[in-house]
């Protein structure tokens, strides 16, 4: 697959107080027409870097192609869009204007424009409210109708900076399911958010970022099954149980039942094997499946990131009890 | 082209600053206030009058200028409507001229307004016999005569609309300074700076005088450096100062009055277009 988004040593370093270094070595990947995550902890990175690909801050190292185009090139940002996070535009103009607005800085012709416009305004469910000052609209209209900016141009690549950030539920599936569609067109969709759950759903890769740098990439379904198993059998002896603990993840007991969680697929077999020559019974085995939240926890190391970690109540009143 | 399209944005997003709106407000209180010298005799009247609006118009005309031409561009900056335009493909140069010219527009439709209350007020005024007892008989036989009056008036508000135009390159100037200078200061900082340009451009006169001015003491030698360095640094608003021929246009004048003006129009312009020039070449490779 030809891809969208390349970054090579992609480095930018601050200088506050001393050198801050924002991106460090960034390598990355992203194949044209998948929903690509890009995660990580707030500050570790996401927005220099996405600022970098659209050219609006330039990197101290490394490069950075999009569409095989230099990251800031005008030809690029003819067929990229980007949603800013928690987006502000003019609000003295009506929604219609503003889309308008933006159609005219990628130079649509004014009748290709208007019907456009009332298309994305009927996509992103703000028909209604064409002719409204942004001023009057809600933040969940706002984030719709900075959907609506990003899609003006039919982009191939969408870079999209926490989209549902700010919705109501029902938007919010809204969202999700408006970046399905994008999929569904082979448009490539670069999407940046603290929404898991909706990366988990929707993205195809994803890779988390850390103080600056990659820690973990790969496929969504690769990375939350990594294999583990989970194989419930009855009829298993102490001696027996005690075995599967020393090649196990965890071995629990509850109603003659014996639970063993395997790191991975290889020694199942071997499991369900020793079961059986006992005479016990296999009950299940259920390849477990991790949640994208529990991933990029382990991965980011909240616990050992000394002043990220956000304290208990308890804590508090222990700490003013001093 | 998408100049154009930012420079519109701009104006109609300039034109709903509260701030801008008291100003003209306040000026527009003062242009009424200066009707008081109504009461002067009509050569006083019309010298005062004239002279007064002009640098009411001057003065609130820079006041816009600077205050909107420093938040031209900080604020989008601030608001993060930059990048949803940036990343479009919108030329780095595009956008700040953009900014720049909506500025400029706002500029002079305020400018406008205020000379338009001017001449309509010199409009009326011009029908009036001036209430010089010396003048009273010649000025009643003016009154009744319909052609004099729209003729003399609109003498009044060509000379007008020349001030206005000649205040209006100077504060191009202004928005130019203020617009690139935006790029590396605060706005207040910036509101400062170029008021202090501004000042110091209307006082060239002074500045040259210090210059030039050899006797100073040993502890003060840097001071006509300085002069010196302003002198050709900062721009010559002094010479914009044009109100003399325009309150007095019977005095003759070795020069063509619209000529003139052309003339420091074109200076105006040039520099602005130097001032922008240097916008233009930081922005390219400012971070946002």
């Amino acid at each position: 697959m030809p891809l969208a988004i390349r970054a090579e040593g992609l480095t930018k370093r601050f200088f506050q107080r001393g050198e801050v270094v924002a991106v460090d070595h960034l390598d990355l990947e992203v194949e044209e027409g998948e929903i690509f995550g890009f995660l990580g902890p707030n500050g570790a990175g996401k927005t220099t870097t996405i600022k970098m690909l659209l050219g609006l801050i330039f990197p101290d190292e490394g490069l950075a192609e999009v569409l095989g185009y230099p990251a800031g090139a005008q030809e690029m940002r003819r067929q990229v869009s980007y949603l800013p996070e928690n987006p502000y535009f003019y609000d003295h103009l009506t929604g219609g204007e503003l889309l308008d607005f933006y159609g005219r800085l990628f130079g649509l012709p004014n009748a290709d424009r208007g019907k456009r416009v009332d298309a994305l305004m009927d996509l992103v469910g703000l028909r209604n409210d064409k002719s409204k000052q942004l001023k009057q609209y809600s933040k969940g209209m706002m984030q719709r109708i900075g959907i609506a900016q990003a899609l003006i141009n039919d982009p191939k690549v969408l870079i999209f900076d926490e989209p549902t950030s700010g919705l109501d539920p029902v938007a919010h599936i809204e969202i999700r399911n408006l970046i399905e569609s994008l999929r569904q067109q082979g448009k490539t969709v670069f999407l940046s958010s603290h929404q898991l759950s909706d990366v988990e759903l929707v993205c195809d890769r994803i890779c988390i970022l850390n103080y600056g740098k990659l820690v973990k990439q790969g496929r969504v379904d690769d990375l939350i099954s990594e294999g583990r198993t989970e194989v419930t059998a009855t009829g298993v002896s102490a001696e027996l149980a005690a075995q599967f603990r020393k090649v196990a993840t965890s071995v629990s007991e509850a109603d003659g039942r014996v639970m063993v969680t395997l790191p991975d697929e290889t020694i199942v077999n071997e499991v369900i094997d020793a079961v059986r020559a006992q005479k016990g019974i296999v009950i299940s085995v259920v390849p477990l499946k991790r949640t994208l939240e529990e991933i990029f926890v382990e991965t980011v190391g909240l616990a050992h990131q000394p002043g990220r970690r956000i304290g208990t109540m308890n804590q508090l009143t222990k700490d003013n009890g001093k | 082209m998408n100049t154009w399209v930012i420079a519109r944005n701009t104006f109609g997003d300039s034109l709903r600053k509260r701030v801008l709106l008291i100003f003209l407000l306040l000026a527009f209180v003062m242009l009424t206030l200066a009707l008081l010298l109504n009461y002067f005799t009509a050569r006083e009247q019309s010298t005062i009058f004239k002279s007064t609006q002009l640098v009411i118009i001057l003065i609130f005309g820079a006041l816009i200028a600077i205050t909107t031409a420093v938040f031209l561009i900080p604020n989008e900056i601030e608001r993060r409507t930059i990048y949803s335009i940036l990343s479009k493909p919108v030329q780095r140069w595009e956008f700040f001229l953009g900014k720049f010219l909506g500025g400029a527009m706002t500029v002079g439709f305020m400018v406008g307004l205020m000379s338009m209350a001017l001449m309509l007020v010199l409009f009326v005024l011009s029908a009036k016999p001036p209430t010089s007892t010396v003048d009273l008989g010649q000025a009643q036989t003016q009154a009744v005569n319909i052609g004099d009056w729209m003729h003399r008036a609109g003498s009044e508000m060509l000379l007008v609309l020349r001030g206005t135009l000649v205040i209006y390159f100077q504060l191009i100037i202004v928005t130019a300074i203020a617009t690139t200078l935006s790029l590396y200061l605060t706005p207040t900082v910036n509101f400062s700076v170029t008021a202090f340009i501004w000042i110091v451009g209307n006082l060239q006169w002074l500045v040259s005088a210090l210059a030039n001015r050899n006797d100073t003491k040993d502890s003060f030698v840097i001071i006509p450096w300085i002069a010196k360095l302003f002198y050709y640094l900062l721009p010559h608003f002094h010479d914009f100062n044009i109100m003399g021929s325009i309150v007095h246009p019977e005095v003759a004048i070795k020069v063509n009055h619209w000529v003139y003006a052309g003339e420091v129009g074109a200076y105006g312009v040039a520099y602005a277009l130097l001032v922008l020039l240097a916008g233009v070449l930081v922005f390219d490779r400012k971070e946002v």
